[in-house]
């Protein structure tokens, strides 16, 4: 977190005037649960691309990454707070979302 | 043995010793006191506090009668509260304070509308050594996605939004 927080510092103005959304892939595999966190204005079109994702699951492939993740949480995604490079955005007023797994 | 971090997460989760601007060679520092613990601590492998609260069992309050959350866990042990007598642990924490770099890797593609920018990203360090999760599951896929981005734009493509 230390270098996204120092880049974020350095090019402040840039990104507060331009950037539109981070996108966070940290654990992105280290089980079979997806698992999302996001900032409120992306659950829509998160729920939207996570429906047009095909998942492995028991090595069938008739379910959406939105089905999984679905079935596994309710449709809650996680709330940001820290933890991973998505503060440094945060704290500058820029929305994201994190995918992970566990 | 996953280490964790004592950066402050939350109140100043950049480099402690430049708060609110950005870290540089040249970078004016201010003490980093404000912002790293006060109070050292230090993680510890299973096997490790497994012996310790061995050593507390049947010494003080044992832990059901404590009685608070999360307070007894899944070691074999009666999460007593101790005092042991007798009992003396021996804790060496070493830490090198220094000033030294760190490297970002960083690519950028600039797209139709130069007004909004999409970033997408990933930690490099580890908290354990290998890190194949975590990091570098999520590093693995920023990096096929480099690739398939490489070869879009060498196609003639460009995103909407710079990258």
């Amino acid at each position: 977190m230390i270098g996204s927080v120092e880049w974020i510092e350095e090019y402040e103005n840039w990104l507060t005037e331009t950037a539109v959304a981070y996108l966070n892939i940290d654990v992105a595999v280290s089980g079979p649960v997806p698992d999302f966190g996001a900032t409120p204005e992306f659950k829509t079109i998160a729920d939207e691309l996570l429906k047009k994702v095909v998942h492995p699951s028991d090595g069938a492939f008739n379910q959406t990454l939105y089905d999984v993740w679905f079935d596994r949480t309710e449709g809650e995604y996680g709330v940001l707070g820290s933890g991973s490079d998505y503060t440094g955005f945060l704290h500058k007023g820029i929305g994201a979302v994190s995918i992970d797994s566990c | 043995m996953q280490k964790g971090s004592v950066l402050f997460l939350s109140d100043n989760p950049g480099d402690p010793t430049t708060p609110g601007y950005p870290s540089k060679e040249d970078s004016p520092r201010t003490d980093p006191a404000n912002f790293t613990p006060s109070i050292p601590s230090i993680p510890v492998s299973h096997t490790a506090g497994q012996k310790l609260l061995a050593a507390l069992d049947g010494h003080g309050v044992d832990g059901r009668t404590v009685n608070r959350t999360a307070w007894v866990g899944a070691l074999n042990a009666t999460y007593s509260t101790g005092p042991a007598p007798g009992v003396k642990l021996s804790l060496r924490n070493l830490a090198e304070p220094k000033i030294t770099p760190v490297w970002n890797a960083i690519g950028y593609i600039n797209g139709t509308n130069a007004d909004e920018t999409i970033v997408i990203g990933n930690h490099r360090d580890t908290w354990m050594i290998g890190g194949a999760g975590d990091p570098n599951s999520g590093s693995a896929i920023l990096i096929e996605l480099a690739k398939a981005l490489k070869r879009l734009t060498d196609s003639g493509w460009k995103p909407t939004r710079n990258m």
